[in-house]
């Protein structure tokens, strides 16, 4: 073995289209991989660290992205002006990839075993049994349970962590030297996640991988990284060993990521007492149970428990967590709160006044007082209306005179923190972090006294994510909002939530206030969520042991 | 200048369907003013030879200019077109709004009687509809109309399925308006693109079907068209191959036309590339 890195990326520069609003994806960026190193590329949403991966593995969609300038040598050979054959024999053979999205990136209709040994007779092997063999032994070293008969199996009865372990197991089905891995566990939830970064930590120290990681997470990285690469509009700004990057950044905006990111997990400092104030939302066993019918005729009903038996109360100004992984059934809840969705039991009181059988004008009044904030910022603003007609809109529904409602969406966008001039603009004209911010302001515009808030930071990079969070916490205590907040991601809840209720399975399982919820969670899957934080070691999060892979991670 | 361009070599299809239109709609209209005689009356020897005598496209067995015939056939084909089509986007359009909005029990029934009409052979239906009714120009429309909506039933259920379940229609629904404004403000709006394209292929597609009617001898015996030249000059294609040929073309160019135009407006409304182009 040489003693140089194995990939070496010397001053590429990828070329975007001529129009786009920077002329390079990647520029001059310069990046060794060493043998056995895992190297974590971090940035946020168009840093270009996706385009980095995808040169390296030679899928730059052509013509519209190309290589500029640079070389990446592997092991003597220059990739960038390598012929496409040349190119098939090096991927998935001696680099390979596993990308963002399980749930699409396995074909529906071929089972399991077929897509795994679809790799290896691509290269060659091509007795039937040995290929079986393989794939069973890849499937087993996956963790992946019974896989003889998983070999058999369609996708869709699969989750999306073993879709994961799936795409890892044909991934590496060929020994590669390198894996390439584009936000492997975005998709998924935490404790999946986690458990799918412990396994690439495996397979990578068991048969001597090196790992070049792209991610947006800074918990990831100190969970899994050696190295750290840090990108900020195509070029790189900080490159170094894992430890000294976060723990000692020297650039500007590395520093600013981490601050965001270490920012998160404060705990919400001002979180205030609020039992003594009164019940706003009082929700009492309520239920919801999505049916669906299928197989012949629809005589086989299926029955899913999205909310049982739920109970929970919000209190004037108080902010109360939703946190759940997906599936947990916490859109739902939010969803009937709103009267999006029809509740099948159960009591759902604001004020008193009973939310499932409100009609006509009792119903118009409470909508009113109860606002949402969407996830995507991208869905949830009608592309074709502009933002002055996205804010007045409702108001006027309400019977507020067109005037008064103009007047009041110009006060609200300077609310938010926008210009006065997005009035007369449309939503697509502004970025991720700006559209949530008119979104709230919709919210905001018919003084509402609750809002539910469905994962209002989930799309957002990191910094906006601090950004956003920051001017929803100053509007709750400005305006005296009460707010239902839902997220995954227990960072997130903790910085705003006065009380977290966490939830599985439509039950939930435990509620407390936030200190109450990290410091000394009672329920062990409260426990399992804290666990799986990414770089809650790093971050210093809860009680308990450390993460133990900590310590075999930096050696 | 430059912009304008630029602009115009990016809708090279619009720009060129709808100049080939307008060409078109001109001539429609300047037809009584350049051919006042009836296009079906006889107005000079039969079988000249296109350019002979004076007559640009020569005349026919029966002695009928064809270049009056092509120019007064082309009135009844587009209003032919237009209006049966307006009629079924209108109806396709109301139909699958409400069947993909309320979807469950409205949209099984809905889609069912869409199927229903699906699966009768379209133009069986329209032959039948015509003789039963007696030919005219406004059965024939109603002909075209009731075999060409459940396609446009059809695409518009399939964007209202997805639209409604965006995040922009739940905050519509979360601030409290109305259904009907919500079908019609909100999600409509935004399925305007596929309908509008959908919408200008069946012009072309009505404007085929009513030649074919007439072709049959079931078109409007007081309105000349083309499909009625093209199924009377059928007798004569050995000896005058031109009098199906000519007004064959005119079809052509119309159909060409339409068709750019709805190749055009799919880009220009499409909001994706009016995205990229603004950046």
């Amino acid at each position: 073995m040489s003693a140089g890195p194995l990939l070496n990326i010397e001053d590429l520069s990828v070329a975007l289209p001529e129009g786009a609003d920077r002329r390079f994806a990647v520029q001059g960026v310069s990046l060794p991989l060493g043998r056995r190193e895992v190297l974590c590329v971090v940035g946020e949403s168009g840093s270009g660290k996706s385009v980095l991966a995808n040169t390296v593995m030679g899928l730059l969609p052509a013509p519209a992205l190309r290589v500029a300038g640079g070389r990446i040598m592997f092991d003597g050979q220059e990739l960038t002006r390598l012929p496409e054959e040349s190119y098939r024999e090096l991927r998935g053979r001696r680099i390979s990839m596993i990308f963002q999205e399980p749930m699409t990136a396995l074909n529906p209709v071929l089972t399991i075993g077929e897509q795994i040994e679809e790799v290896l007779a691509a290269h060659g092997m091509a007795d039937r049994r040995t290929r079986r063999e393989r794939a069973l032994e890849l499937l087993a070293a996956m963790h992946l349970p019974d896989p003889p008969s998983l070999l058999g199996a369609y996708p869709f009865r699969l989750s999306g962590g073993q879709r994961q372990r799936v795409m890892i197991a044909a991934a590496l089905a060929l020994e590669p030297e390198i894996l390439i891995a584009d936000e492997p566990t975005t998709a998924l939830d935490v404790t999946t996640q986690k458990q799918i970064l412990r396994l690439i930590r495996e397979i990578q120290e068991r048969r001597r991988l090196s790992v070049l990681f792209i991610t947006h997470d800074f918990g990831v990285v100190a969970d899994i990284a050696d190295k750290v690469a840090v990108m900020q509009h195509g070029s790189l700004v900080e490159y170094g060993v894992a430890a000294k990057v976060l723990d000692a950044p020297e650039h500007p905006y590395t520093q600013r990521l981490i601050a965001a990111v270490r920012r998160l997990e404060d705990g919400a400092e001002d979180a205030r007492p609020v039992a003594a104030a009164e019940p706003l939302l009082e929700i009492k066993g309520l239920r919801k149970t999505y049916r669906s019918a299928s197989g012949f005729f629809g005589l086989r009903k299926r029955e899913v428990r999205a909310v049982d038996d739920v109970t929970l109360t919000i209190h004037q100004g108080e902010t109360v967590g939703l946190v759940g992984e997906s599936g947990s059934g916490k859109t739902t809840l939010g969803q009937l709160v709103v009267r999006l969705l029809p509740a099948d039991g159960g009591e759902l009181a604001f004020r008193g006044q009973e939310i499932r059988t409100a009609r006509g004008a009792r119903l118009l009044g409470l909508r009113k007082s109860i606002q949402m904030v969407f996830q995507d910022p991208f869905a949830s603003l009608n592309p074709r209306h502009r933002v002055g007609r996205i804010l007045t809109e409702t108001p006027i529904r309400h019977g507020v005179t067109p005037a008064q409602a103009a007047t009041r969406a110009r006060e609200l966008l300077h609310l938010v923190g926008l210009d006065v001039g997005a009035y007369d603009r449309f939503p697509h004209e502004f970025s991720g972090g700006q559209r949530q911010r008119i979104a709230i302001a919709r919210a905001l515009a018919l003084d509402p006294e609750l809002v539910v808030a469905d994962e209002p930071v989930s799309a957002l990079d990191v910094s906006v994510q601090a950004q956003v969070l920051e001017l929803l916490a100053d509007l709750r205590r400005r305006l005296n909002l009460s707010m239902l907040f839902i997220t995954h991601d227990l960072r997130v809840a903790s910085r705003i939530c006065d009380r977290i209720a966490v939830m599985r399975g439509g039950v939930i399982v435990e509620i407390g206030s936030t200190r109450q919820i990290f410091g000394d969670p009672q329920h062990e899957y409260t426990r399992g969520l804290l666990d799986s934080i990414p770089g809650r070691s790093w971050l210093g999060i809860g009680g308990g042991a450390p993460v133990a892979d900590r310590a075999t991670m930096t050696l | 200048m430059k912009d304008l361009l630029a602009w115009s070599r990016h809708h090279w299809a619009l720009l060129l369907g709808g100049g080939m239109l307008a060409v078109l709609a001109a001539l429609t209209l300047a037809a009584p003013a350049l051919y006042p005689e009836d296009p079906l009356s006889m107005v000079g020897p039969p079988d000249v030879r296109p350019f002979d005598e004076g007559f640009l496209f020569g005349t026919d067995s029966l002695g009928r200019d064809v270049a009056a015939g092509i120019l007064h056939g082309a009135r009844t084909s587009l209003l032919l077109g237009l209006v049966s089509t307006a009629c079924s986007v209108l109806l396709g359009t109301g139909v699958g709004a409400v069947a993909g909005y309320f979807a469950g029990r409205v949209d099984d029934v809905l889609m069912r009687l869409t199927e229903f009409f699906q699966t009768i052979p379209s133009f069986m239906l329209a032959l039948v509809l015509v003789a039963v009714l007696s030919p005219s120009i406004w059965t024939i429309v109603l002909a075209i109309a009731v075999v060409s909506w459940p396609p446009v039933a059809r695409l518009v259920r399939a964007e209202f399925l997805s639209l409604r379940s965006r995040d922009f229609v739940k905050a519509a629904v979360v601030g409290g308006h109305p259904t009907h404004v919500i079908i019609l403000r909100h999600i409509l709006p935004n399925a305007l693109t596929p309908i509008i394209v959908t919408g200008s292929l069946m012009v072309a597609s009505a404007i085929l079907l009513e030649s074919a009617l007439s072709f049959l001898g079931l078109g409007d015996r007081n309105n000349i068209t083309w499909g009625f030249m093209i199924g009377a000059g059928r007798s004569m294609i050995r000896q005058a191959w031109w009098l199906s040929a000519i007004p064959g073309l005119a079809i052509f160019y119309t159909v060409l036309a339409l068709n750019l135009l709805g190749q055009g407006l799919a880009d220009l409304l499409n909001p994706l590339l009016a995205r990229t182009r603004r950046a």
